[in-house]
């Protein structure tokens, strides 16, 4: 009650700088989102609120706001907060004073780009908007569909009534806030944005038999994966990607998304806990690495990572992929250059955030893959929910990643295992998932499975990057698809020097360099030698090269890259 | 962190614990059944006479149940740690804390140490015939060894990097205390043992560093002590002692042993040796969790 007043005290102190909110507009919208509660209890509240809010400075609740653990509800107060400021920025914006408050909050929350985005959105500068997002967050795939560039799309679309609203914020917490009790949510997988339409059309016509949870008096549907939104308020149906708008608040330490509960199901409702310190971008500057000063592994190694992307570190054998991944986790030390995480130093907080998993099964053999769940899961997150809820969770994680048949059974008996390779990646992959982690490191996913169970774990970890999270592991040889898949590409040589980092179709490019550079310099057959170069000419990039090189390891094929890559950034 | 407090951390990893001990029942019905199996075999062995006011051996099946205790609780925890490190660094990631699962993984390996104590001393009791009063006070020294060995098991589990190490360093622990535990006259070995000491009368220096030189001597002068009220078995005891002290299988001093017989020397001697059991327990608890948690944290 203590904490929640003092939310109240921010919102109050700013909505008097303007004038136009009322108690009750506030506290009526915060406890219809928050709590469900009836109106007769809220104008009890009210008068409580009062009470408590006399007496309290501004600065003085922003900065209780900074020590108190906020629970997910109250930062659902401050999103709600945030958006109802923004509609009287709207509305008045010659108020200097109220867009001071504003702007101040946000630098307190340590959120000034968010507060020049939302400031310009409102005042309908889409394109300007879209420009400071774009700098701050360039990997966000920015779909900027109002209804002017509606038009511009499919017009099937019409006929389905499907309307793009994706930024504009304000009306999609203002129609949360009136008409709460109307709203359903239906969620889909649509990991391909160009499978939009025949996704919408499955929609419409509901196909699936949905399952239904009830969260306060919000309907929620779902599928496997969420991705997209349906609103119905009234007669409008209107389709949100909330993962822009996802994106936009979990970048913020102290920002709790409105988007992520709503859309989350009674199970996974409960495992919700604070999204502190949220992994949103990693960055290495000549970092160096190693476990000592004479045994520098890696070198020189630069690379940019943002949420919701799969890297690879590929290279040869011994090149320092593995000590890459330890340095993240304390495992390797840092020698020199910089490792950063949000743009910070690494450090022990963020390890909380990341899941590890080696290129070795760390289950315990004399548990069953339930118990390797379930202990795993009450160490992390304690005694809170019943057996009944803990079990529902183990049985989605392992239903995500299609290992459900072997819930009950041994992982190893009698001297052998009982679960296959694949199964027993697919269950380390689910003991990190339960952890909600943003970071995923894993060493060597693919080694020792059938080339089919390779590309499904690439698969379900691509999968898994459309949660916003980060993904990063090292591979040997990926296949053709399987390199389809990677969003970044990290190169070692063999000496463990960072000789090319980029998106994975970029490096392909080089590669076809190497490989027609190496024909010649090798006196390979003309023949081949013209393929090579004629392929260079085309656009479209074909991964086998890699594997053809990766697999002749001994040539000079990784300097001659390092050596191209050079000469063409040249 | 995940905000989940040390007590229910502990609370689950000893669930945990005594569930992977239990999971293969065969392999823990051998470890039962090997405890019996040893006392029986002893016994047998050092039955000199059915009758124990008789059986000259006893003070040496005393001395192969400290050692047994040590082969327990060694072989118990010594692999513990090694398997499940990588396990430990993953989850002390999400804040799961370390101390818990060292805690728990000596709590659950105590308890399993425990029933076979219990075993094996029962077995003897039948055997030798053996009083309730001793067979409790020689299973409670006998437990208190096998935790010093479960404490030393996990140092060496903490300290290593694999199983094979792990397992030539047993009979590194092994041997040294069985011939210098006080089983054997130490008249009877090399004088350079000593050291630095110039009577040879006393206990060598480098036998004093061993926990079973202390728990033997607390067997034997608590068996004194513990049997007062019978006469007989008090009396046979008694000349136990003075044989195994003439002949210096014990780090008793001599002078003041043989004056506070009968024995309220012998009641502070059980007790002191205790109590520098339970040191030993702490300081290699101590010493084991200090390697585990530089392992876990510095690699």
């Amino acid at each position: 009650m203590n904490n929640l007043a003092y939310i109240y005290k921010l919102w109050l102190n700013v909505a008097k700088t303007s004038g136009k909110l009322t108690t009750s507009d506030v506290l009526l919208a915060a406890k219809r989102l928050v709590e469900g509660h009836s109106d007769e209890e809220i104008s009890v509240s009210i008068e409580e609120f009062d009470t408590l809010a006399k007496g309290i400075s501004l600065d003085e609740t922003i900065v209780h706001l900074h020590t108190i653990e906020i629970s997910k509800k109250y930062i659902i107060l401050i999103n709600l907060f945030m958006v109802i400021m923004l509609k009287n920025i709207s509305r008045e914006r010659t108020n200097k004073k109220q867009i001071a408050a504003l702007k101040e909050i946000y630098l307190r929350l340590e959120l000034p780009y968010l507060y020049d985005i939302l400031y310009l959105l409102m005042s309908k500068k889409y394109e300007r908007a879209h420009g400071v997002l774009s700098r701050h967050t360039p990997n966000i795939d920015f779909i900027c569909f109002d209804k002017n560039a509606k038009s511009e799309l499919n017009q099937s679309f019409k006929s389905y009534q499907v309307s793009f609203i994706i930024l504009k914020i304000d009306d999609f917490f203002l129609l949360l806030n009136n008409h709460s009790d109307s709203l359903h949510i239906y969620t889909f997988n649509n990991n391909d944005k160009l499978s939009l339409y025949d996704k919408c059309q499955e929609f419409k016509t509901e196909p699936y038999s949905f399952l239904k949870h009830k969260i306060r008096n919000h309907s929620i549907y779902y599928l496997d994966e969420k991705s997209f939104i349906r609103i119905i308020n009234h007669e409008e149906v209107i389709y949100l990607d909330y993962s822009v708008i996802e994106r936009l608040f979990s970048r913020e330490k102290h920002v709790q998304y409105l988007v992520s509960e709503l859309k989350t199901t009674e199970q996974t409702f409960l495992q919700c806990s604070i999204v502190k310190d949220h992994i949103y971008s990693i960055k290495a500057d000549k970092l160096y690495a190693g476990y000592s000063k004479r045994r520098t592994i890696v070198k020189d190694v630069n690379f940019n990572i943002h949420e919701g992307e799969l890297v690879a570190i590929m290279g040869p054998s011994g090149s320092g992929k593995t000590t890459l991944l330890r340095t993240f986790i304390n495992e390797a030390k840092i020698l020199k250059g910089e490792l950063l995480i949000n743009n910070e130093e690494i450090s022990e907080k963020y390890f909380h955030r990341m899941g590890y998993v080696a290129q070795d099964d760390v289950l315990i053999r004399d548990l069953n893959v339930y118990d390797n769940m379930y202990y795993y899961y009450r160490l992390h997150f304690g005694k809170e929910k019943s057996d009944d809820v803990v079990d529902k969770i183990i049985s989605k994680q392992l239903r995500d990643l299609g290992i459900i048949d072997i819930k009950n059974s041994p992982v190893f008996r009698n001297g052998k295992y009982m679960i296959s390779g694949g199964q027993r990646k697919r269950l380390n992959i689910a003991l990190e998932l339960m952890k909600d982690v943003d970071l995923i490191l894993m060493d060597e996913p693919t080694s020792g499975l059938s080339s089919l169970d390779s590309e499904k774990i690439i698969k379900e970890l691509k999968g898994i990057t459309h949660l916003n999270k980060i993904v990063i592991i090292n591979i040997h040889q990926p296949s053709t698809s399987m390199y389809r898949q990677f969003d970044k590409v990290i190169v070692f040589n063999e000496d463990g020097n960072n000789i090319y980092t980029n998106k994975s179709s970029e490096v392909l490019k080089i590669f076809k360099l190497v490989k027609t550079e190496d024909a010649y310099m090798f006196n390979d057959s003309e023949e081949s030698k013209l393929k090579d170069l004629e392929c260079m000419k085309c656009d479209k990039s074909d991964p086998e090269l890699l594997l053809e090189i990766q697999a002749d390891e001994k040539s000079n094929f990784w300097n001659l890259f390092s050596y191209l890559n050079n000469f063409t950034e040249k | 962190m995940f905000n989940n407090p040390i007590a229910t951390q502990i609370n689950y990893q000893l669930r945990r614990q005594f569930k992977i001990k239990t999971y293969e029942r065969l392999n823990l019905i051998v470890s039962f059944v090997i405890a019996p199996m040893l006392s029986f075999l002893s016994a047998f062995i050092f039955r000199s006479d059915l009758d124990l006011v008789r059986n000259q051996s006893y003070p040496s099946y005393l001395f192969f149940m400290l050692i047994s205790g040590i082969f327990f609780g060694l072989i118990g925890s010594v692999f513990e740690i090694i398997k499940d490190r990588q396990m430990v660094q993953r989850e002390r990631l999400g804040g799961v804390s370390i101390f818990g699962y060292y805690l728990s993984k000596y709590y659950v390996l105590s308890f399993f140490g425990l029933i076979q104590t219990i075993l094996y001393n029962l077995i003897g009791m039948i055997f030798l015939s053996i009083p309730w009063v001793l067979v409790a006070y020689n299973s409670l020294v006998m437990f208190l060894v096998v935790v010093v060995s479960i404490s030393f098991g996990l140092f060496i589990s903490s300290l290593t990097r694999n199983t094979m190490i792990a397992s030539n360093l047993i009979p590194v622990l092994i041997i040294p205390q069985i011939l210098l535990g006080g089983m054997i006259p130490y008249s009877q070995m090399d004088k350079s043992i000593f050291m630095w000491e110039t009577n040879y009368d006393t206990t060598p220096p480098i036998a004093r560093i061993m926990p079973v030189t202390y728990a033997y001597e607390s067997l034997i002068t608590g068996n004194v002590a513990f049997t007062l009220g019978n006469k007989e078995i008090n009396d046979q005891v008694s000349q136990m002692v003075d044989f195994l002290e003439d002949n210096q299988f014990m780090s008793i001093e001599k002078d003041s042993f043989i004056s506070h017989l009968h024995c309220s020397f012998c009641s502070k001697t059980w007790l002191l040796d205790i109590v520098i059991i339970i040191g030993y327990i702490i300081g290699t608890f101590i010493l084991g969790y200090v390697i585990f948690y530089r392992r876990i944290y510095n690699g």
